[in-house]
């Protein structure tokens, strides 16, 4: 049993000026309208879509209707991936996204979760990571690398690796790379090892608010002791995190947090890594939305949060490949199309992930491609076992891997 | 077990599971609309999304059968209620039946299924070269939903403002009925009279009550190889009317539209990145515009060939002078109203609906449809007079009205929108107070001013001072319903 | 076989980032943005220790929790690691309830469902940390009570326990049926595998509101809630001097006695 929720006024208007127009389902003209939201176009009804959420959400608040198990599924079976709020013309995209995180701590208050992210969150206060892996372990992705240790030396620039790659071995090599690289390019570069812990940000996401808070607060302590101006990570939720969400709690400050992808291009610009092997392939590359979207909205608002999307860098990374013939999809940048692991569906709703990702994938087949790069190892995880589970046809690279290759 | 137990039990050896939900939270969504009031809702029974005309049949043959009824719904963005349950209906939702038939460049006409968006329509016949009625309304509504219910926007004045040729409907009884060329297996789709008296027709303006429409033939319209937004500004409305009666009556332009001053600073929220409505528009005086700008634009669409563009655009300039208007050049209103133009240009000239999105448009309020009503030229003069006095009495800024004419002026349409700026919650009262305004406000502008309302709304005595007319469309929907389960909660019958 | 019974209560997070929380003093409500419920860790030492009975005696475990908008997704973990059913007693009457209200209400559904060899609860509750409703329970059941336990074994229709004190603990015998407050020495709960998490949705979940449970609550509070506030906690730092090492430590020594501490 469970009580309505009451919504703030802000919130409660959006739900009652959505006007059903349907736009929320769709992508943009430029990518001539095709489908864009994962979980309308898997599940159909009108309810799995913005437009359906803001009617239930105001039910929810007019006390039509619990928060019972139903709502909450429908609620996190949404990747969270920002597609929505991208055409709707009625609703701030930062209020659909607020409605969707004031939701989720509603939930996760009620105890209204999916029973496989309890699992994941009691293993994160335990081990301080989301994979459900033990916490010693989190320092392994870097044996033998040599680099500092921030938690004992002092280094300009910090690497955060997130649980991710911590825990994932088959995506070690792509966050080895990324440490190579910087220090090929000659950045003081440290890492925190064992004692990283996760940056929050798929808690929040998952609606444990609470908890978030607590590793924002850790992570910017440590940061902070360390003397860390700079934080570089390679992973895509990280820098959604370290960059919007801490933010917005007002506990960034004037950390300067950027992508690995931002980091690599620029390097290259200044020319301190020089890319003159030839990788030869032709591959299309796929927009994180913690790289895109779900970053991108906030710089409209002035004077306040200042993030950026990152659209340009990773393109600009593949042009400079020689031998890499780059070529897009239809549904690209704001317009992306979802891998499919978002919000916390990878863990929950895995079918749908694979299904979303294997949407993915034929796009990528139908324009020709042999590779789908991107620059989220959530992404990267996902894609790989829907590749998998379709019988490959197509390969999946992280990007930072193909610089190196280059190199 | 309730009747609509055993038609959940039927549907389900007919549907897949996942394409039927008697599940309340995906109930919940379909029971609301912008129309209703905060708390007051009906859930429907049952949610069923049907693929296919065969389907459709099923479904209806067991809803007749249990005598359930049923609301059609396309997309359900008629924001006017039309689409939700009233009575716990089962809502028959064809989002899922949205192919594409056919794209006849010969004949120039389209087949589609009623899940076709406009947004789908308009670019597969662009990509052709032709274009669709366009209406201005939601490029994510159905085609098929809003032709049938007579769509008000583009393309009204030069080519006939109906574009809806023949249809495939199935009756309540199961019968899957096409009309028009269609009606004959062979004929192909292109054509809406035969030689019988026109079906089509009396599936039109029937808001689901007579049967669900699974196809339609609609008109497109060749593009053109110049394609041009005319916009001139008048400082009254009587000029202004003028203008659009002498453009359509002397076929000078696709369409034409006019917008009040109010309307234009609303267009321009699209790019002014506001969440809220420009302090101007929330003057108590708007029947005069605030310095600088003028009281109303009108913007038309022109295509064709280039000289004759040319020489229909001169034309327009000079009637617009000699009636004390004025041209705005594009430079000039890119400069001055730059959202009016990229919403305008898209519309009319792109065929489009502008990417909404990045720039923000009506967040800043929630727009109650106040009322849209047809009339001849001079009955719409006078329907202005109507709309201050009635703002004056019963509203609270900003309001706006546009007209564009139907019809080689023979039917102008006037559509009058009220903006709520407020919570839902705290203006729950105003809205309740202007929806009964409005009821009796149709009746009394039907008797003086001989004013129609546009789309139906809900008010069954309608019907009734159509007389004989009224007494023949019954007989038919007892004929083709007997039972009385398409659309009960609509109030037309 | 044993019959044992665990009384489980579902707090919010008591772990949460103190930054977290905030008061709605008017409202004397907490409020807390995104902290889920979950059980309250003592409980949960009691129910690890009622699995480790079954796991040498056959046992059959029932867990109880009593409250108002209980989540079952929280309390379901506790058919996860182990238990064979849970009963929840929910109903807006049993909203805020004191601890003789929480008492009396288990105590009518342990006396309701009856046949109960052994009932176990957490040394205190992570919210108010009272400690009184697992006795208020043995004491309107009229049965012993051990409490702050450390180790519960079963012996031949007896129960052995070993009880925490400041300098060690005490092994107290009795008889069964009796009560049992559980404290951490215990051990923390086992885990449950997302497999047996899969499988506790089909374990057997009752509830009871106050009528099915044929008791209201007492309607006299024998506690209120006056005020509810966050204390202001104040750090003040405070140097003590002195020439030498000795002297300083001789100082401190003197602040400390005057401090009450030494
Ligand atoms: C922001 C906004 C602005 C708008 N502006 C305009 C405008 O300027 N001009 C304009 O014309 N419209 C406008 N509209 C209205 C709307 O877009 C159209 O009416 C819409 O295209 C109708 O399609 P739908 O799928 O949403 O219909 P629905 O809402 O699904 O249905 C409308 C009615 O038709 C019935 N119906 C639907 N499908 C079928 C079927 N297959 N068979 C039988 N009956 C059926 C329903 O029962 C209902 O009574 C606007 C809407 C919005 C949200």
């Amino acid at each position: 049993m469970s009580d309505g929720i009451k919504l703030d006024t802000r919130l409660y208007n959006f739900t009652t000026r959505c006007v059903r127009c349907a736009e929320c389902t769709f992508g943009y003209k430029d990518a001539e309208f095709e489908l864009f939201c994962p979980i309308y176009k898997k599940f159909n009804f009108f309810t799995y879509s913005l437009g359906g959420m803001a009617q239930l959400a105001r039910a929810l608040h007019e006390g039509r209707i619990d928060l019972t198990e139903s709502v909450s599924e429908i609620l996190y079976k949404c990747t969270s991936c920002g597609a929505c709020a991208e055409v709707c013309a009625e609703v701030d995209f930062r209020d659909m996204m607020e409605l969707q995180h004031e939701l989720r701590a509603r939930c996760v208050e009620a105890g209204q979760v999916p029973f496989t992210h309890m699992a994941v969150i009691e293993s994160l206060k335990k081990d301080d990571n989301v994979m459900q892996k033990p916490k010693a372990e989190r320092g392994k992705w870097a044996e033998g690398l040599g680099v500092k240790d921030i938690t004992k030396e002092k280094a300009e620039v910090y690497y955060h690796a997130g649980c991710k790659y911590c825990f994932d071995e088959e995506l070690w090599p792509a966050a080895r790379s990324a440490v190579n690289l910087l220090r090929r390019a000659g950045i003081d570069l440290g890492i925190a090892g064992k004692d990283e812990t996760c940056c929050g940000g798929h808690a929040f996401e998952l609606g444990y608010q609470g908890e978030f808070i607590k590793y924002a607060e850790n992570n910017m302590e440590m940061l902070k002791t360390a003397g860390i101006k700079t934080l570089v990570t390679s992973c895509a939720d990280g820098y959604y995190a370290f960059k919007v969400l801490y933010d917005m709690l007002g506990k960034k400050g004037d950390l300067e947090v950027l992508h690995i992808t931002e980091y690599l291009a620029r390097l290259i610009k200044e020319g301190r890594l020089k890319p003159t092997k030839s990788v030869a392939m032709t591959a299309t590359y796929h927009d994180p939305c913690h790289l895109g979207r779900k970053v991108e909205p906030w710089i409209r608002q002035e004077g306040k949060l200042k993030a950026g999307e990152i659209y340009q860098p990773p393109r600009d990374l593949l042009n400079s490949i020689p031998g890499l013939k780059f070529i897009e999809m239809r549904r690209i940048k704001e317009n992306a199309w979802c891998c499919g692991a978002g919000g916390g569906v990878i863990d929950a709703y895995s079918d749908f992930a694979l299904w979303t990702a294997g949407e993915r994938i034929e796009e990528a087949k139908s324009i020709g491609a042999e590779a789908i790069v991107t620059a989220c190892p959530w992404c990267k995880r996902n894609l790989n076992d829907a590749v998998k589970e379709s019988n490959g046809g197509l390969k999946i690279y992280d990007i930072v891997e193909l610089v190196e290759q280059a190199l | 077990m309730s009747d609509v137990d055993l038609l959940y039990n039927e549907l389900l050896s007919a549907f897949p599971e996942e394409r039927v939900s008697r599940d309340q939270a995906i109930l919940t969504s379909y029971a609301t609309d912008l129309s209703s009031p905060p708390g007051v809702a009906t859930l429907p029974a049952l949610v069923v999304l049907p693929k296919t005309t065969d389907e459709v049949k099923s479904l209806l043959v067991a809803a007749n059968r249990f005598k359930v009824p049923v609301v059609p719904m396309s997309r359900g963005s008629n924001i006017a209620g039309l689409a939700v349950p009233h009575k716990g209906e089962v809502v028959v939702d064809l989002r899922l039946m949205n192919k594409i038939i056919e794209i006849n460049t010969d004949a120039a006409y389209a087949v589609v299924e009623p899940g076709v968006t406009h947004h789908q329509l308009s670019l597969a016949a662009s990509k052709k070269g032709f274009i669709n009625h366009l209406p201005t309304a939601t490029g994510g509504g159905s085609s098929v939903a809003n032709y049938l219910m007579r769509p008000s926007g583009n393309l009204s004045a030069k080519w006939d403002p109906d574009p809806v040729l023949a249809l495939e409907v199935v009756t309540p009884g199961g019968d899957i009925i096409r009309t028009g060329s269609a009606s004959f297996g062979t004929a192909g789709w292109r054509a809406r009279y035969g030689p019988f008296p026109d079906l089509t027709g009396l599936f039109a303006c029937s808001y689901g009550t007579l049967g669900i429409v699974t196809k339609m033939s609609v008109k497109l319209h060749d593009r053109g190889e110049e394609e041009r937004l005319l916009i001139t500004k008048f400082d009254s409305f009587p000029p202004a009317l003028e203008y659009m009666k002498l453009i359509v009556r002397r076929n000078l332009a696709d369409s034409v539209t006019f917008w009040n001053w109010v309307w234009n600073l609303f267009h321009e929220l699209m790019v002014s990145k506001s969440q809220k409505l420009p302090e101007e528009m929330m003057k108590e005086d708007q029947r005069t515009p605030p310095p600088g700008m003028p009281f109303g634009i009108a913007s038309a669409r022109l295509s064709g060939y280039k000289e004759v563009v040319d020489a229909q655009e001169k034309t327009c300039i000079r009637l617009a002078r000699e009636l004390g208007g004025e041209h705005m050049p594009q430079e000039e209103i890119k400069a001055t109203h730059p959202g009016t133009w990229a919403y305008l240009n898209s519309f009319f000239v792109e065929g489009i609906h502008l990417k909404p999105g990045e720039e923000s448009t009506m967040r800043a309020a929630l727009w109650l449809p106040g009322w849209l009503i047809n009339a001849e030229p001079s009955g719409i003069l006078k329907l202005e007079e109507e709309m201050w006095d009635f703002a004056r009495r019963e509203a609270k800024p900003p309001y706006m009205f546009r007209v564009l004419p139907f019809n080689h002026a023979r039917e102008f349409f006037f559509a009058f929108v009220i903006l709520i700026t407020g919570s839902l919650d705290e203006e729950k009262d105003y809205m309740l107070h202007l929806r009964s305004a409005y009821a009796t406000l149709y009746h009394e502008l039907l008797a003086k001013h001989g004013a129609v309302m546009f789309r139906f709304r809900r008010d069954p005595t309608f019907l009734a001072l159509t007389g004989p007319y009224g007494e023949l469309l019954r007989k038919i929907k007892n004929l083709v319903d007997p039972n009385n389960i398409m659309h009960p909660g609509v109030n037309l019958f | 076989m044993v019959n044992i019974i665990v009384c489980i209560k579902q707090v919010f997070d008591p772990e949460a980032p103190a930054s977290a929380y905030k008061i709605d003093a008017e409202a004397k409500r907490v409020i807390l943005k995104g902290i889920p419920p979950v059980l309250s860790p003592f409980d949960e030492n009691a129910l690890e220790a009622a699995l480790r009975i079954k796991d040498a005696h056959d046992s059959k475990v029932t867990v109880l929790s009593v409250g108002r908008n209980l989540s079952k997704a929280v309390l379901m973990k506790s058919l996860a690691v182990g238990a064979d059913e849970l009963l929840l007693l929910e109903d807006g009457a049993f909203e805020e309830m004191d601890s003789y209200a929480t008492a009396f209400t288990l105590a009518s559904a342990i006396g309701k469902l009856g046949g109960y060899d052994l009932i176990l609860t957490g040394r205190e509750a992570a919210d108010t940390n009272a400690g009184t409703v697992g006795s208020g329970i043995a004491e309107i059941l009229g049965i012993p009570s051990i409490t702050i336990v450390r180790k519960v074994e079963l012996d031949d229709g007896k129960v052995i326990a070993e009880r925490v004190v400041s300098d060690g603990y005490e092994v107290i015998e009795t008889p069964l049926p009796s009560l049992i407050t559980v404290s951490n020495e215990l051990g923390e709960l086992r885990y449950a595998t997302v497999k047996e998490l899969v499988a506790s949705r089909n374990k057997p979940i009752m509830t009871w509101n106050a009528q099915e449970l044929g008791v209201e609550p007492p309607q006299v509070r024998q506690a209120r809630l006056l005020s509810l506030f966050i204390p202001q906690k104040e750090n003040r730092c405070e140097i003590v001097g002195g020439e030498t090492a000795e002297e300083m430590g001789a100082n401190l020594a003197l602040k400390l006695r005057a401090a009450q501490i030494l």
